[in-house]
């Protein structure tokens, strides 16, 4: 009797229990699978794609399930089929009342009604040998409710690659989720993981609809219809490509604007050498040209950067080229940068709470037909920086206290040598659960020995970061005023409401006492400004941003020029 | 034989709809509908309009299952739990709000009643709506010998513990609180946001709520079982942020298991533009 007990108990031990197998989500890869209806829909609210009405899924090893429904929840990687459902497989055809495959966890579940109701398991995609009356999971057949819901995509079929993206033909889109396109030809939706997707490298814009139109694993190419009120041609079409390769590497083209004149072509890549180096680049062409004709005028530049990370800092190769025109005519000025910028990481100032961060490097530039229009050919710099941060101390009354000190000094070969401090206190405090209250104190200063010697900075690394950013790229580099000190002194009380997260508004109150000359037209920035920032839902997945700013009659500006409007999706 | 009696299209059209009032005509409730006697709009008295199918059955009394519809078909209804129950010959198909033949089409998805006689065991009416019907025992907890089954039932080693219905933890509203450290060099007038995947990586997708000179924080109320990837940004790709070396960093990732409130704790190290 023991002995068949313990051979029963071999033989039990020895027996496959594939199900059993590893039941974390295992990757699915990019196979596609295919819906075909008279009717496929997508909830992007939910993630689900919905196809009602002579329902046709190909699976991704090819078998093939019909039904009168369909979802496929793009999130729990989950396709489902409801009602009249044919299984059609390698290892035979079969009719029933649902099927559903968890293609992350290798279980597709089927409930046959011939010969007779039943429920069977098919595991690791093996469809020859079902596990008959296994136990499911109690929402293996769950569908979403859609009864008043509106879809964002209509069409009728969809190529599903579950870890990046569905492909729609033909498709309608719900704009604002209100107003459906007419059919398009094809609708890409992109959801993938990989954030190197979302790099953009379109600048400008208060509204930009893209419209993505072609789609692979590693590929996005989409056009995107914009909307700048900045722009003299208010509305314009862009066009922008990406290609990823490797675990974080990519390569993303634009032109930008394409139906106007003044046309930006970009390039932005980036590739991760090891784990602990990368490279990236960044290139634009700036022309002027009707449509692909001849330019009229073509400028650009290209930065190359090599980051390595060391033990407690990092250091960066920084290469810029700058090409003042491409055409035949004018000087081919070509001013060149190379640098070498070290950062350390931030640490504890002992045991005092503060942390502080270090930098340093050292840049050579080259310009034969002299800097920023001067007559040296070329110059050397060299800079070291340092900030001190305090942690947020808890003062009295629930307000809280902290600070910030930078401190960066630049040697020039000219010779000059420039030197910036910034000094920023806060004072904080929490009114009700929803609404914050900040008094800022920040006060910047900037000296040079010798106020007329300034020249272009293409590049951080020589110690000169561009405040602000020129509007094409190429930063400017300029103290802020032509005599060698300035101080600006600015007083800040801004506060912000978050009743809800489909509500937020911020108003900011600032003073600025500057120095040597505020003059409203001749220098210096407003003295008095307020600015206030509205953010709110105005569909299921949009949200508008309207800002404004008023001057108090500095120089006779009242308000900013425009309301700042931009509607984004979430 | 009753597979043979009952075949019912679910198909997005008008079968499903006909099929409802041949057998109401069947079973003659259609008789018992108000009959409107003047112009005007009638008062409805309490005793003079029943529910007709009440009224016409004693089914209120008889054990009711409640579930979501996957299938009708071949002389079964099948749940989304899996599970399906015998249809009677002449079983009664309403609108559980009205009583009356629905007027929608019957296709998966919809909730439904299945009211089972209990000499037989079969299904005698099923009552349809849109929204689920708490009025009514669960599908999940109908007895076993009601539900047919091929195979004996056996154990699923991937449930642990077993689930024999879906439970709503995983759909429970949990208020979410991300609290960001933003790096000493950061612009004191920028704001920060959240770029998700869920978003296709807008860089302004989520706008954060300036706490202190160097915290910004944003709470928001997700679904449990969310599980998305995100980075911080100042309003753009080109200031997104980067690891501690300037190198891009890895998305973060969030997943909501459930619970009342979650605090998420996040320090950016670094701005891509910055140096």
């Amino acid at each position: 009797m023991k002995r068949a007990i313990a051979l029963a108990a071999a033989l039990a031990a020895m027996s496959p229990i594939s199900a059993r197998s590893d039941q974390a989500p295992q990757a699915i890869g990019h196979a596609l699978l295919r819906v075909r209806a008279a009717q496929v829909r997508y909830f992007s609210d939910q993630a689900v794609v919905q196809a009602r009405g002579g329902v046709d899924v190909q699976l991704p090893d090819g078998a093939e399930v019909r039904g009168d429904l369909a979802t496929v929840d793009l999130r729990l990687r989950r396709v489902a089929v409801a009602g009249h459902v044919t299984l059609h497989t390698p290892a035979g055809d079969f009719a029933g009342a649902g099927f559903a495959d968890f293609f992350a966890f290798r279980r597709a579940y089927f409930l046959p009604l011939v010969p007779s109701a039943d429920r069977w398991t098919f595991l690791n995609g093996d469809w020859s040998a079902p596990e008959k009356g296994r136990e499911m999971p109690g929402d293996a057949f769950a569908l979403p409710d859609f009864h008043e819901t509106q879809p964002y995509i209509e069409g009728t079929t969809a190529a599903i690659d579950f870890t990046t993206f569905a492909r729609f033909a033909p498709a309608s889109i719900r704009v604002f989720d209100a107003v459906p396109t007419p059919a398009l030809p094809v609708y890409v939706y992109n959801f993938s993981a990989n954030q190197n997707f979302g790099v953009n490298s379109l600048s400008g814009a208060s509204f930009d609809a893209p419209y993505a139109f072609a789609r692979s694993a590693d590929s996005l190419d989409a056009l995107h219809l914009r909307y700048d009120q900045t722009l003299p041609v208010k509305e314009f079409w862009s066009f922008e490509h990406h290609s990823l390769f490797g675990d974080a590497g990519y390569a993303v083209f634009s032109l930008n604007p394409a139906s106007q004149a003044a046309k930006q072509w970009n390039l932005l890549g980036y590739d991760q050498v090891s784990s602990r180096s990368g490279f990236a680049v960044n290139a634009q062409l700036f022309t002027v040209q009707s449509g692909l004709s001849e330019p009229t005028s073509s400028t650009g530049f290209a930065d190359a950067q090599f980051t390595q990370a060391l033990e407690q800092s990092a250091v960066r190769l920084d290469a810029t080229q700058s090409y003042d025109t491409f055409l035949a005519t004018g000087a081919p000025d070509h001013p060149f940068v190379l640098g070498l910028q070290w950062t350390g990481y931030d640490q504890p100032l002992f045991r005092s709470g503060f942390t502080y961060r270090l930098q340093s490097g050292f840049a050579h530039i080259h310009d034969a037909f002299g800097i920023a229009g001067q007559t040296l050919p070329d110059a050397w710099s060299h800079y070291l920086g340092a900030y001190l941060a305090t942690p947020a101390y808890q003062g009295p009354a629930g307000i809280g206290l902290d600070a910030t000190a930078q401190m960066q000094r630049t040697w020039l070969s000219f010779p000059n040598t420039v030197s910036t401090t910034t000094l920023t206190a806060s004072a904080s405090r929490q009114v009700t659960p929803h609404i914050y209250v900040v008094a800022t104190q920040l006060t910047q200063t900037a000296s040079a020995t010798t106020a007329s010697l300034t020249f272009a900075s293409p590049n951080t690394a020589t110690g000169l970061s561009p405040a602000p950013p020129s509007p094409n790229g190429l930063p400017v580099y300029g103290i802020a005023t032509v005599v060698p000190d300035a101080v600006s002194r600015n007083y800040i009380l801004s506060g912000s409401w978050q009743p809800s997260p489909a509500f937020q508004f911020s108003a900011a109150a600032l003073k600025t006492d500057y120095s040597p000359i505020q003059v409203p037209g001749v220098a210096g920035p407003p003295r008095y400004q307020m600015s206030g920032d509205m953010r709110f839902r105005i569909t299921r997945t949009l949200f508008a941003d309207v800002s404004r700013g008023y001057f108090f009659n500095w120089g006779g500006r009242l308000w900013t020029p425009q309301f700042g409007i931009q509607v984004s999706a979430q | 034989m009753i597979a043979l009696v009952i075949i019912i299209s679910l198909v997005v059209g008008q079968a499903s709809h006909a099929y409802g009032q041949t057998n109401l005509a069947t079973n003659g409730q259609a008789m018992l509908a108000p009959i409107q006697t003047s112009s005007a709009t009638p008062i409805p008295q309490a005793s003079q309009t029943p529910p007709p199918d009440v009224a016409a059955t004693p089914a209120a009394t008889l054990p009711r299952y409640s579930g979501q519809l996957l299938d009708i078909e071949r002389g079964y209804v099948v749940f989304s739990t899996g599970d399906a129950l015998r249809l009677a010959s002449d079983v009664s198909i309403v609108d559980d709000d009205t009583g009356v033949a629905p007027t929608y089409a019957i296709e998966p998805g919809l909730y439904a009643i299945a009211i089972v006689a209990p000499d037989t065991g079969l299904v005698t009416s099923l009552r349809f709506a849109h929204s689920p019907r708490p009025n009514a025992t669960p599908i999940a907890d109908v007895p076993r010998a009601l539900v047919s089954a091929a195979s004996s039932p056996q154990p699923n080693p991937d449930l642990a513990p077993p689930k024999t219905r879906y439970t709503s933890k995983l759909s429970a509203s949990v208020q979410v609180t991300i609290t960001v450290l933003v790096p000493p060099d950061t612009p004191f007038g920028a704001d920060v946001y959240i770029a998700t995947d869920t978003s296709g990586w807008n860089a302004q997708a989520i706008k954060m709520q300036r706490v202190d000179g160097r915290h910004f924080r944003v709470v928001s109320q997700l679904t449990g079982g969310t599980d998305f990837h995100y980075l911080f940004t100042r309003g753009s790709w080109a200031t997104v942020e980067r690891e501690r070396s300037g190198l891009q960093r890895q998305a973060r990732e969030l997943a909501i298991e459930g619970g009342d409130a979650l605090e998420v704790a996040a320090t950016i190290y670094r701005w891509a533009d910055l140096p």
